[in-house]
């Protein structure tokens, strides 16, 4: 039988495909094709382009899918068209935090689970506790989207002036530069009940005035509240980011974790499980990971790479599957690299076309790690591309680690975006122990879903990976998993003395991360790249 | 007294008798736009607070909206909407700046409504207007200043025309034009008539900001358009005293809904529209028969009643100096 789950109608459209004959999945994210970040729906768009490439990817004809999951209730209109276009398929309807729930426990190896879905909101919910037990997924308690946590890490967000949905990141990385002074005073606006759920003040949870409110319209309203709002002016960009905002950075990020934290512990209390399965989009939050990782309150801890609604899809398909027909699980999401094939071929031709010096290397590895050693800065484009919104060393761009300043120069002349932001480290698995402090074996530190701590050796030999408050987003690397990065680092190691990496996804500010061939040259070209390695084909700016 | 239903139709039937049933309904019909207090739809929407619609249910409608839409991508979008900003005295004036598809006839400039709400659409070039659109950052929590100014400064009224006329003297000799709904309605009208635009295409506007100070509250310290006169006495943009004013008023467009709880058209729009009859100015008027804080216009529309002032109207009304 051939399952669809479809999810992102607001933003973040995608879709997975099971063969629950034969197990095999493929997923796709419309943003890669569509090279709109995010991917809202329009009206005009073709919902059938990542579903086109699902069933490519699985050599099967969209006519065959019998059943359509929905991974929202809500009534979108984009679902007519799915009712209209697949009249033989049985339609299905999922709440949106069950298959954020779904995505993650059925993607996991773990049998017996807390699982913890938090993020703006999403079917009139902003939260999920559930207990996950083999293929069953049990709902304990949930949290409505007024009393959203995920949408007040936006409000502040959009408050510094650093964007809206999908700039929360660079409230996290600003976090660091300030101090949670105003902590006790948003604490004293939140509260969690001994069951888990989340109560946000009056203050919270109102618009600023009536005045939109009474227009029956929101907009930005939606993105603010009277208590931000009493603290200081929204900043509006180009305003300079002061001390205040820094300040208010730190704050929503130690609420967060206070919050989520207490969250865990009443799902802890609830279910006795020692193992926390992590979804929704305020699991994108690597320090709030980080910190129930260092907590030492569960032996095991799973977060979704794809865990905002990027993953809806696989979530409606498994949770239909597992929780609906009572399938035995079969999925473990032992890697992301589910999108765009690499082709030598493709990038000859692109960096032929765009008059890129071309050379092939015997050994494009060695070469990589000799350029990587001589702080040449390299556009790494290897295999499959990577789903989630971060490159795991598939659409990468990758840096000598060694010099602080790296960390600037990609920020202004690569990527083009704010000085405060930071870049992770990637390493052999077998060695980054020496650069970085981990509990072992609680968790997977291959989808760079983690911050964890800096050893003195990350901060004095890689620095350019290192935060201001001495953690970095860790990716581990296992040669099964990605041999060619794996190698690479291990190279780089041999050359430098440091088996460490700066890694960054392949895009330019505001775009999604290169898939093809030709987007990589086009990126590569706009920024301030010294070598492109696409395959075994290298390219240098002439 | 008001006198009661028995006796008012037995007057009805009494006057049916004497002047004839066509003749009595529109008598009847005549002194209820004269007194719009009495019976119209309109003037029942007000009758004694801000609000005549059930707010609650608009709220749930809204939270269902929200819910099955890319609305929180709309929103997280304002910043990149206006992606330009001039500068005058340490204060920031964001803009978009969106040239027309093919050779521009003029200028348009768009005015947001409350809290950068579009209520005529995302922004998208028009086809021989270059458009111009300032985000009103001022104001109230920084939600809006009616695109003049904060407690009795009228300092985003100079930063917007700044803007609009560096645009129009890179294109000397084209109109220009306005629009928008709500507070932009406001704005549009407020820059339209004092600075001299060449036609003005609006939506829901409010016009009285002094009623709408007492409308909301007059001493809350929540309250926007307080915020916008501040202290007792203190200037408030009258937008009613500068129509009157003015020699020649543009020509005008103007939609409102049938019932429109925020605005409501005997309080604002109509009020306008007087001066328009009395100064003989040309405008139309579409009542759409809704319900709410919106309408039926659009910027395709806008363009077409702009495109359609330079075709039809006479030249001479079109030329600015250069």
């Amino acid at each position: 039988m051939l399952v669809l789950g479809v999810g992102g109608f607001m933003h973040d459209y995608n879709c997975c495909l099971i063969d629950s004959d034969t197990g095999r999945v493929a997923m796709a994210e419309a943003e890669r094709l569509s090279r709109r970040k995010h991917h809202a729906i329009k009206p005009d768009d073709d919902l059938m382009v990542p579903i086109r490439k699902v069933c490519d990817d699985l050599g099967v004809n969209p006519r065959k899918i019998a059943v359509i999951a929905f991974g929202h209730t809500d009534p979108f209109a984009c679902k007519d068209w799915f009712r209209r276009e697949f009249t033989k398929a049985k339609i299905v309807e999922i709440d949106h935090h069950l298959c954020h729930a779904a995505g993650a426990f059925f993607a996991s190896d773990i049998d017996d689970a807390l699982v913890v879905s938090v993020d703006g909101f999403g079917d009139g919910s902003s939260g999920l506790i559930a207990h996950g037990k083999g293929n069953r997924l049990e709902e304990l308690v949930r949290l409505d989207d007024v009393n959203s946590i995920g949408l007040e890490y936006l409000r502040a967000t959009f408050h510094i002036g650093l964007g809206g949905y999908g700039a929360e990141g660079k409230t996290q990385g600003l976090a660091p530069y300030g101090e949670p002074a105003l902590f006790d005073a948003y604490m004293k606006e939140i509260s969690v009940d001994s069951s888990g759920r989340v109560w946000l003040s009056d203050r919270l949870r109102s618009p600023t005035s009536a005045l939109s409110a009474e227009g029956g319209y929101m907009n930005t309203q939606l993105l603010t509240n009277a208590f931000l709002d009493d603290l200081f002016p929204r900043r509006i960009l180009p305003e300079p980011l002061t001390g205040e905002h820094k300040n208010l950075a730190a704050t929503v990020q130690k609420v967060l974790e206070r919050v989520v934290g207490d969250m865990v512990a009443a799902g802890q209390r609830l279910t006795r499980a020692d193992r926390l399965v992590l979804s929704g989009g305020v699991s994108m939050n690597s320090s709030l990971n980080g910190r129930l990782l260092k907590s030492g309150a569960f032996k095991e801890i799973f977060t979704l790479p794809m865990s905002s609604d990027r993953g809806i899809g696989l979530g409606a398909a498994l949770h239909f599957l597992h929780v609906s027909e009572g399938m035995p699980r079969f999925f473990n999401l032992k890697h992301v690299f589910f999108g765009a094939a690499n082709d030598d071929k493709a990038a000859l031709k692109a960096m032929q076309r765009s008059g890129l010096k071309i050379e092939r290397p015997s050994d494009p590895v060695a070469f990589a790690a000799e350029a990587l050693s001589q702080s040449k800065i390299l556009g790494w484009v290897q295999g499959r591309s990577e789903l989630g919104a971060r490159a795991l060393g598939h659409r990468s761009i990758l840096a000598d680690p060694r010099k602080a300043e790296m960390k600037d120069i990609i920020n202004a002349r690569v990527k083009h975006r704010e000085w405060f932001r930071p870049f992770a480290p990637v390493s052999p698995a077998e060695l980054a122990a020496g650069y970085f402090d981990y509990p072992e074996g609680v968790a997977d530190l291959g989808f760079m879903t983690f911050t964890v701590d800096a050893k003195e050796e990350a901060a004095l030999r890689a620095p350019a990976t290192v935060h201001v408050d001495r953690t970095s987003r860790l990716q581990t690397l296992v040669k099964e998993r990605d041999p060619d990065l794996h190698r690479l680092a291990l190279l780089f190691g041999d050359i430098t003395g440091v088996p460490v990496l700066l890694n960054t996804s392949f895009n330019d500010k505001d775009e999604p991360i290169v898939e093809t061939a030709e987007e990589a040259v086009r990126t590569f070209l706009g920024s301030d790249m010294d070598v492109l390695i696409i395959g075994s084909v290298v390219g240098t700016k002439a | 007294m008001t006198p009661s239903l028995a006796s008012r139709i037995r007057g009805f039937r009494q006057r049916a008798l004497e002047k004839g049933l066509s003749e009595t309904l529109r008598r009847a019909l005549l002194a209820r736009l004269a007194n719009p207090g009495e019976g119209l739809p309109f003037s029942r929407i007000n009758p004694t607070g801000l609000f005549a619609s059930d707010v609650s249910a608009l709220h749930e409608e809204e939270r269902k909206r929200i819910r099955a839409s890319s609305f929180l991508m709309d929103a997280s979008q304002v910043e990149s909407t206006y992606p330009h900003h001039i500068e005058s005295n340490g204060r920031i004036l964001r803009f978009a700046y969106l040239p027309a598809r093919e050779k521009p006839r003029g200028l348009v400039v768009l005015f947001h409504g409350h809290d950068a709400f579009l209520h005529m659409g995302p922004l998208a070039p028009w086809r021989e207007f270059d458009v111009l659109a300032p985000w009103d950052t001022f104001g109230y929590k920084r939600q809006g200043s009616w695109f003049w100014g904060e407690k009795g400064q009228a300092f985003v009224e100079a930063l917007v025309q700044d803007l609009i006329q560096r645009h129009l003297a890179k294109m000397p000799g084209l109109p220009w034009f306005v629009t928008g709904a709500s507070m932009g309605g406001f704005g549009a009208l407020w820059h339209g008539l004092k600075f001299g635009a060449n036609g003005v295409y609006i939506q829901c506007p409010q016009i009285d900001l002094a009623r709408k100070i007492v409308d909301f509250g007059s001493d809350e310290p929540t309250n926007p358009y307080r915020h916008l006169r501040g202290g007792d006495g203190a200037m408030l943009p009258d937008l009613l005293a500068l129509a009157k004013s003015q020699a020649d008023l543009p020509p005008l467009f103007l939609i409102q809904n049938q019932y429109d709880h925020i605005n409501p058209f005997a309080e604002h729009a109509w009020k306008l529209l007087e001066i328009y009859n009395s100064k003989s100015a040309w405008y139309g008027l579409r009542i759409h028969p809704s319900i709410g804080h919106g309408g039926d216009g659009s910027q395709a529309e806008a363009e077409m009643f702009f495109a359609c002032l330079i075709d039809k109207s006479p030249a001479r009304r079109f030329k600015r100096e250069s």
